[in-house]
């Protein structure tokens, strides 16, 4: 050992390791510290204004002068056929009640395509049974089960419009829904795609009454946000309508995509099309009302949004593009922001046990103006979302009283969706490209049939 | 409407109930502790001289009064970018040359998914349908069920 430590090229070592061990105290730590703990702090404080008052403008400008929005129809100069697609996947208990009420449309001339995606229940004997009812349902069976991607693209080589417009196998598409769509694809020729307005329809638990608000406060303000930007993250998958002519352009959806409503989003804003949103468009969806069946939801929507991010990472180095940059580079913060957090949630407690005085870190924890800031900001913003939003809950009672539930809704989901992007983010990077997206909905809330 | 919207609490589990009822008492009070500066704030304001050791504690009025003042100056630059932003838009498509799109033909849709022509048609009139695809998503049979052509 001796010997060893006489060696002049481990005395070199040993002085490297000195100056590095010198020069890493020197580092700013405190500083770095300082920023990422400021950043992780007004992050959702500062995008939260940015949603608001996107989500103000949006209601100003295309929102606060309309009247009875519930029963009311467009004035449209023409009615084209309209194809309304149904991927079904083991949807036996649902896809009747879908169906059922889809024939209720307020509109002349549709047809109805439910795609049955190689369920493995009596999904298919149930969509031959109401075809054989009904002359406006056609059945199309895919062989195996292909996803719901595939099933989409099925259906859009097979349907007889132009206008396409997908819905879940278990939601119920208002009435006035399809006209309200069409009307964005009569009055510009550019637009690609329109995104409804999903509501809830499971309210049993404390879960369920909390994503009531959030599709109120966080997804439905970003969305109107985004609108009023010009150009959207994603159309919701539940419900939109597409020109065939668009999706022909850009591909269709892809196969391989676990959202494949957030790709073909990205896919037609990079070609130029644009995306417009319709909160007349009234979708009424089942959403998971356990935290399992959160959690997968949640982390499959996170992995498909980091799927994109990849997929179209080259796809953005054009000037045409520039629009998404912004998106693009929110996604990415938002990510980073993620991840700290999560750093912070695990590291905190080892600090805290390396403390000389562990009781004093609890003083993090006090109450300070910052955290009653950040709390009152919450406040507004669901107050602000709700209040525009409150015109599509007039008949389920109105939405005040899901500010007396949203009051869990940071806690809960903020946290829910910190674990579900980095767990999103680590199964997409391990994903190999091209392998088929297919996946099953197993929870769909508490329903007594 | 009422029809459409499922509430049937009775569903739950107990184990649903218990933490429901927990999560709710835990929001509740973590919301409360953090929003007892503005209700100290509020007292302080009023007149409750004995919340001024709380007040200071919290981190003094006056840092209270600039952080405010920073919020303020960043609400109003982000409204007037998203101002800008609307003006610029509204500008922008305010002569919008709206280029007419050509639909779609049947033969482009064949060329894309690598179907033949007649088969495309007759599975656009048929009304009971199975496709079947090959290991890469590609349609190798479109089988009409209701006429019994492949």
């Amino acid at each position: 050992m001796d010997k060893l430590i006489a060696q002049p090229w481990f005395q070199q070592l040993i002085d490297w390791w000195l100056i590095f061990q010198e020069r890493f105290e020197e580092l700013p730590w405190e500083a770095a510290n300082e920023l990422l703990s400021r950043f992780i702090f007004y992050y959702p404080l500062l995008m939260a204004y940015v949603w608001m008052l996107g989500g103000i403008i949006y209601y100003l400008r295309w929102e606060r002068k309309r009247q009875n929005v519930l029963a009311d129809l467009p004035v449209l100069t023409e009615y084209p056929p309209v194809s309304i697609l149904i991927p079904c996947y083991n949807e036996g208990e649902n896809v009747r009640e879908t169906i059922e009420y889809l024939l209720h449309q307020q509109y002349p001339n549709y047809e109805i395509i439910a795609i049955n995606d190689g369920s493995k229940d009596n999904t298919l004997e149930i969509l031959h049974e109401l075809a054989a009812k009904h002359p406006l349902i056609r059945v199309v069976n895919l062989a195996s089960n292909q996803g719901k991607a595939v099933g989409l693209r099925t259906a859009a080589l097979l349907a007889k419009s132009e206008i396409l417009i997908g819905i879940d196998g278990d939601a119920l598409l208002a009435p006035n829904a399809t006209a309200w769509i069409v009307r964005h694809f009569i009055d510009n020729p550019q637009v690609g795609a329109v995104t409804g307005n999903p509501r809830i329809r499971n309210r049993s638990t404390l879960l369920g009454k909390i994503q009531v608000g959030e599709f109120s406060a966080i997804v439905g303000m970003i969305k109107r946000a985004q609108r009023a930007y010009g150009h959207v993250f994603t159309i919701s998958g539940v419900i939109a309508g597409f020109r065939k002519t668009a999706l022909h352009e850009v591909g269709y959806w892809s196969p391989d995509m676990v959202t494949e409503d957030i790709d073909i989003s990205w896919k037609l804003q990079l070609a130029g099309w644009n995306i417009r949103f319709e909160p007349n468009a009234l979708c009424w969806v089942l959403m998971p009302e356990t935290l399992n069946g959160l959690w997968k939801q949640r982390s499959r929507w996170a992995q498909g949004g980091v799927e994109v991010m990849l997929r179209y990472f080259r796809a953005l180095w054009c000037w045409r593009s520039r629009g998404m940059w912004l998106l693009y580079l929110e996604c990415c913060v938002s990510l980073c922001w993620a991840f700290l957090v999560l750093a912070i949630l695990l590291a905190t407690p080892v600090q805290w046990m390396a403390l000389d005085q562990p009781q004093d870190a609890l003083e993090d924890l006090s109450p300070r103006w910052t955290s009653m800031l950040l709390c009152v900001t919450c406040l507004i913003q669901f107050a602000v979302s709700l209040s525009i939003d409150s015109h599509y809950e007039r008949q389920s009672g109105g939405s005040a009283k899901h500010y007396y539930w949203m009051i869990w809704y940071p806690i809960v989901y903020w946290m829910i969706n910190v674990g579900t992007t980095v767990n999103g983010c680590i199964k997409a990077l391990r994903k190999k490209r091209g392998q088929r997206a297919v996946w099953v909905t197993l929870d769909r809330g508490l329903r007594k049939k | 409407m009422k029809d459409i919207i499922i509430n049937q609490p009775h569903l739950q589990s107990l184990q649903q109930k218990c933490g429901s009822w927990f999560l709710s008492v835990l929001s509740w009070g973590l919301w409360l502790y953090f929003l007892l500066p503005l209700f100290t704030l509020g007292g302080w304001l009023l007149g409750v001289k004995n919340l001024s050791d709380e007040i200071r504690w919290f981190g003094g009025y006056k840092t209270l009064l600039e952080m405010l003042e920073l919020y303020g100056e960043i609400i109003v630059v982000i409204a007037l970018l998203w101002i800008v932003w609307t003006l610029f838009l509204s500008w922008l498509r305010s002569d919008p040359e709206l280029k007419l799109t050509v639909p779609v033909t049947d033969a482009q849709l064949c060329v894309a998914f690598k179907v033949e022509n007649e088969l495309l048609q007759e599975a656009k009139a048929g009304k009971l349908l199975t496709v079947y695809f090959d290991d890469n998503a590609i349609i190798t049979a479109i089988n009409c069920d209701d006429t019994g052509k492949n």
